[in-house]
């Protein structure tokens, strides 16, 4: 029964985002638009870009028609999955933007993990010693580090790498990659992961273990929490096993949003540190105009965002009884 | 609610060192020792000024030195060596550069040093421009952009979200949809798009500045229409809201007279709260080179020289920006987060 209820939710999830994905290319479309004259006129005065791929684009985007057109004919190429050249790289967006997305996804869950790991952990902790001045330290730390923005720690901890010599100075992989054994791949994007995930994790871990604190101290106040007290469960019971277990719950929507942030979250960090994810490519591609792959990088970013949400209130759909699905 | 607001202790700090702020960078002409663009070539990336106050055993009061840049041939690099030939005494109140104030022109500085001695307090950047002064100017941006995107979020906010509340039905969907479809490009990607396709604009700084808080409030004003529209569901049902309906007075009488009125709290603490955001997105768009575009200074585009690691590596003073930029967050956030407890009674306990 439960099973059939939450298809049928799904799909009709499902269904109104397409409405907002229209929505969407509307406004990506008209922020292209934005530019002052039409964009080739720009690619043109640009010596490496030869005539003819101009000429090319010009037919394939309709330019020579009316706005109205020019947007049907590019979601046209959109729904086919078809986004365009990059004049900068030379290649379809497809394959370049797909390695991108790669290398954001590798900063982002690992930062994510790395966030949740600690951050839940200190909070439950943190709440059980509540008013401990170990709390009170790591309470006032955790407000410094919420006003601290990851683009400056990204600086300092850079400053810090080449400073002490022994950290990579950005970037995802060291000169002689390709030469590494698999393992040696992977412990060196490990090892290339570490400044930046702690650059865009601190702040994350600092609002999340307050959450996880506040949300805790909320249920260690209820009745329940005193019954089982009353009872006589030992008290690390009545800690993990009912007052957590609650103040978890209203954490996974925030789960769920964090996987709708994974493409964009951490752009500001992969910039400082080039880390070659969506965030560099889109600047790049911004800087260079390289518009169809700047406009690519918005489509997906949004698209991602979406799907997140989605997937966020279905997850609290499903652990969530009290939630009415035929509202 | 100003009591409840004066007992949070940290509330209090947060709103006089914004206050402090401002009084600075409104003052920027006067206290800052140099103009924004003065230029000094021979003192590129010049580190922070040392204080003195001992020379030979004897205590003067507080002077500098000159820095003098030699070239060390065993290490091929410029480096600066305090010449300790002359004193040069902290004046307050000294004859500087020209600039012109309101309605008033003047030369007069608070405090600084004779030339040819420098008074870089937090060093200098490759031009020889000194960091300290360019934060205080910086700041006119930085701290301004908030304010100003505010003042644009705010009514669009109320507009939308009090119309898209108070009437419901197709208008209602029609707001959300827009409001969700711009929710649902990421922030970040929309600013990088708008500043990247404007950046290039050759405009007056004055013209950016607004061009920039223009930007910001238009990917802004949703989070506040969502609020607004929420709070409106809840006063539309209310009793007296019923009365004045009976009374025969229009809607948008009742919507602007009466039901949005009562969302001002909401209003402050959700304004004050936005603001370091807003300061956040223009440093960061700043710092990558699509903001504020020098000569003109922000402490993001400031920050952009500490973006180059090697230059990073050797002058950490360059990051004294950021610093700026976390105090200010940080005390924003005091501020909102006081006013938000003060304002809910709920979480008063």
């Amino acid at each position: 029964m439960k099973k059939e209820v939450m298809l049928r939710y799904f799909l009709r999830r499902l269904f109104s985002l397409l409405p907002m994905l229209f929505l969407i290319s509307l406004i990506c479309f008209g922020v292209s638009k934005l530019t002052p004259g039409d964009y080739l006129d720009q690619l043109r005065s640009n010596p490496s870009i030869r005539q003819e791929t101009i000429a090319r684009e010009r037919v394939r985007l309709g330019l020579d028609r009316p706005v109205v057109a020019q947007y049907f004919i590019w979601a046209g190429n959109l729904l086919k999955g078809d986004l365009g050249q990059s004049f900068r790289y030379r290649v379809p967006v497809n394959t370049l933007i797909g390695s991108r997305i790669l290398n954001t996804l590798v900063l982002s869950i690992a930062t994510l993990i790395f966030v949740w790991l600690i951050a839940l952990p200190l909070g439950i902790w943190l709440a059980v010693r509540q008013h401990s001045a170990l709390d009170q330290i790591v309470s006032t730390l955790s407000y410094f580090f919420l006003g601290v923005p990851s683009f400056f720690l990204a600086l300092v901890f850079l400053w810090f790498a080449v400073r002490t010599g022994g950290l990579p100075s950005g970037g995802m992989q060291s000169p002689g990659f390709a030469d590494l054994s698999f393992f040696g791949k992977v412990l060196d994007i490990l090892w290339h992961l570490l400044i930046p995930v702690l650059a865009g994790g601190l702040g994350g871990i600092a609002a999340l273990q307050r959450r996880m604190r506040g949300n805790l101290l909320d249920v260690l106040g209820e009745e329940y929490v005193r019954t089982a007290r009353a009872k006589g469960l030992p008290e690390h019971k009545v800690i993990y096993r009912h007052a957590v277990r609650n103040a978890i719950n209203p954490l996974v929507t925030l789960l769920g949003f964090e996987f709708a942030a994974l493409l964009s979250g951490n752009a500001l960090v992969e910039i400082v540190l080039s880390w070659p994810g969506l965030g560099m490519m889109m600047l790049d591609a911004l800087t260079g105009q390289d518009f169809n792959l700047a406009l690519a990088g918005m489509m997906i970013g949004a698209l991602m965002l979406l799907l997140g949400n989605l997937l966020a209130d279905l997850l609290l759909a499903w652990l969530d009884p009290r939630i009415k699905l035929e509202a | 609610m100003w009591q409840r607001l004066f007992r949070h202790r940290a509330a209090v700090y947060g709103g006089i060192l914004l206050l402090f702020f401002y009084l600075l960078v409104g003052l920027a002409d006067f206290v800052a020792p140099y103009s924004e663009t003065f230029e000094d070539r021979q003192a590129s990336y010049m580190p922070p000024s040392a204080i003195h106050l001992v020379e030979d055993g004897t205590l003067h009061l507080p002077f500098v030195y000159r820095n003098v840049r030699v070239y060390d041939e065993k290490e091929m690099l410029a480096r600066f060596v305090e010449e300790e030939k002359a004193r040069f005494p902290l004046r307050l109140l000294v004859r500087g550069e020209k600039y012109r104030f309101l309605f008033f022109s003047s030369d007069l500085h608070l405090f600084g040093v004779e030339a040819p001695a420098r008074l870089f307090l937090c060093g200098a950047d490759q031009d020889g421009r000194d960091i300290f002064s360019r934060i205080l100017f910086g700041g006119r941006v930085s701290l301004m952009v908030g304010l100003f995107a505010i003042f644009l979020t705010v009514p669009i906010g109320l507009l939308v979200g009090g119309i898209s509340g108070y009437f419901g039905g197709w208008i209602d969907g029609l707001c959300m949809r827009v409001v969700e479809a711009l929710m649902a490009i990421p922030a970040f990607y929309l600013l990088l798009a708008l500043f990247g396709l404007t950046y290039r604009l050759e405009i007056s700084p004055t013209q950016r500045f607004f061009l920039i808080t223009g930007i910001l409030s238009l990917v802004g004003w949703t989070g506040l229409a969502r609020v607004i529209r929420g709070q409106v569901l809840v006063i539309r049902e209310l009793e007296y809201v019923e009365a004045a309906r009976a009374l025969g007075a229009g809607p948008f009488r009742i919507l602007f007279r009466h039901v949005l009125p009562q969302t001002a709290s909401w209003v402050v603490v959700s304004a004050s709260l936005a603001i370091p955001g807003y300061i956040l997105s223009e440093s960061a768009l700043s710092m990558i080179g699509l903001g504020v575009q020098p000569p003109a200074a922000s402490w993001g585009n400031m920050l952009s020289e500490g973006m180059n690691y090697a230059a990073l590596a050797v002058h950490p003073w360059l990051l004294y920006p950021g610093l700026a930029i976390v105090l200010a967050v940080i005390a924003f956030n005091l501020l909102g987060d006081g006013l938000r407890d003060a304002l809910d009674s709920k979480q008063r306990v």
